[in-house]
């Protein structure tokens, strides 16, 4: 088909404006782990069973059984991570380099939308394990949509599909996470791509003078570009295989809604959130914190239309960058708060107890470190003092 | 570059073009061999050992035999003076399934009047070959039988 023909090669051979670099992959970087996740998730679908009599075994199964399925199932876990850490690197390039501006707002709301959609996936994936982390994070996760105004309750029961976690909830969440946000992401991604093909990369002239560069001083996308592209892919594809070799997520005890485990924490990712969310109490003040937690991802979406300067290079908009900045700083303090909180460290020599708050107090040393002390949610590096806690009944 | 030079000439290009073409040829077959494998359904022969709960000790009565299905085969378990013994209760001659003979203490097929000793041995009628045996345990009250 000569029209597909000719399209294809278009696209193929399009000239990128002379500085895309190496901070110009994540993008690419985005939607292989995308892929990654539907693949190893396809092949995840094909012996995880969603309830919650079989989950937590159907997850045992896969990693001691099937064969490669401690591999999948490693590799899906690690790249949910590594989507939402190369999905914000790719956002921040875009900010930083004011890429967003006109005329290009549309693709970084879609780009928004997309983060938006990349967390929720992360959240309802987090439960199908069905162990105690995944049961008690989606407790946790879930009691402050119930303090909504006017339609909090509901709200939350409409999520969980009863009055507490349960087999509902898993239903629920299997449902979104397996079929609804997929076709999302994809519709999403499309449009994002589509939007960023047609108006091509932003350079770093201002708004409205854009200089037109002659073709051979452009950077032709195959192959250059996409040489380096591979590179960086091929590096993320061997941190994720050793991440999934020497890190790998534990299986951990099945979900027991009548204990609840020492410090639950949702994954890194919730941290900056459900930290700042601690320091709002009453209940007028869960309302202000949920206003408060959802204000950066409203100046998020609409940043292209409130950052009306026509300046793109990040040091002739020292404002839109120093805020950047800013916003950044918060969000790594509030999550190392939210990491340390409740825990018990010791940094050099000195023992401290952090408060629910991540306010540090001397305490004296625990005489044997229990392991779930320094417990990741959810993932637990397998050590040796951590061998006892893995002891299923029905494992031969 | 020029067209200078004829085309049986391997040129830094083509070269590196044939080596990343095998590297990224090597790469995909490495990614999708084990996803075939991984699809590929776990059966009990291939990884050995199988291992099914087949009663509570507590209920089993001494000389009491039960008919029970371990990796998809029919096997007899037989709870016995000198602990519980197991073997196919498929009969090697035609393939009835056998039966416990509670007077004799002994295994028999009703097809052909076969008879086994207790450890699967034949003593009796036209069957060619013992019958295979399965080890059991009793573990915390639990039977299992394994291959």
């Amino acid at each position: 088909m000569p029209i597909a023909r000719e399209f294809v090669d278009h696209q193929v051979h399009k000239r990128l404006p002379p500085h895309t670099g190496w901070l110009h992959v994540f993008g690419s970087l985005s939607l292989l782990a995308f892929v990654s996740q539907v693949l190893t998730g396809i092949l995840l679908l094909v012996y995880y069973r969603p309830t919650t009599d079989e989950a937590h075994k159907s997850i045992q199964y896969i990693t001691g059984e099937v064969h490669f399925g401690w591999l999948y199932r490693q590799v899906h876990a690690w790249g949910a991570t590594l989507m939402i850490v190369a999905v914000t690197l790719h956002m921040a390039r875009t900010f930083f380099m004011g890429a967003y501006k006109k005329p290009r707002e549309l693709t970084w709301v879609v780009g928004v939308l997309i983060l938006l959609v990349t967390i929720v996936f992360g959240f309802t994936g987090y439960l199908l394990p069905w162990n105690q982390l995944s049961y008690w994070a989606t407790t946790v996760g879930t009691e402050i949509a119930g303090a909504v105004p006017g339609i909090g309750p509901e709200l939350r029961t409409f999520m969980l599909g009863s009055e507490n976690v349960g087999g509902e909830t898993l239903s629920r969440f299997f449902t979104v996470h397996v079929i609804i946000l997929p076709w999302a992401l994809a519709f999403l991604v499309g449009l994002h791509l589509f939007f960023m093909r047609t108006q091509n990369l932003a350079t770093l002239d201002p708004v409205g003078e854009e200089r037109k560069y002659p073709p051979e001083a452009g950077i032709p996308f195959w192959p250059v570009h996409v040489a380096k592209e591979s590179c960086v892919a091929l590096v993320m594809l061997g941190v994720l295989i050793t991440l999934s070799v020497t890190s790998p997520w534990e299986i951990g005890e099945p979900a027991n809604p009548l204990e609840t485990p020492e410090a639950v924490k949702p994954e890194w990712y919730f941290l900056p959130t459900y930290q700042l969310l601690k320091y709002f109490t009453g209940s007028l003040g869960k309302i202000l914190g949920i206003a408060v937690s959802m204000v950066p991802f409203l100046l998020l979406l609409l940043w292209p239309f409130v950052d009306r300067s026509p300046a793109r290079h990040p040091r002739r908009r020292p404002v839109a960058t120093t805020l950047g900045v800013i916003g950044i700083v918060l969000a790594l303090f509030f999550g190392v708060l939210g990491h340390l909180s409740e825990t018990h460290r010791t940094f050099l020599g000195r023992t401290y107890e952090f408060d629910v708050y991540g306010v540090p107090r001397r305490a004296e040393p625990r005489p044997t470190p229990r392991s779930n002390e320094h417990a990741e949610p959810g993932h637990s590096r397998a050590q040796p003092e951590d061998e006892g806690q893995a002891d299923l009944p029905d494992e031969s | 570059m020029t067209e200078a030079h004829d085309e049986s000439r391997t040129t830094r290009r083509s070269f590196v073009d044939v080596v990343i073409g095998i590297g990224t040829a090597i790469t995909s077959f490495a990614m999708v061999l084990p996803a075939l494998a991984y699809l590929w359904p776990v059966t009990q022969s291939g990884l050995g050992k199988a291992r099914e709960e087949v009663g509570d000790a507590a209920t089993w009565t001494l000389w009491q035999a039960r008919k029970v299905v371990v990796a998809g085969k029919p096997v007899l378990v037989v709870k016995t003076d000198k602990g519980y013994t197991a073997m196919s209760a498929v009969c090697t001659h035609l393939g009835c399934l056998v039966e416990l003979d509670p007077v004799k203490r002994d295994v028999i097929c009703p097809c052909h009047a076969a008879r086994f000793d207790l450890q699967g041995e034949v003593t009796g009628g036209p069957p060619p070959r013992p019958l295979p045996l399965y080890q059991v345990s009793e573990v915390q009250g639990k039977v299992y039988v394994s291959t």
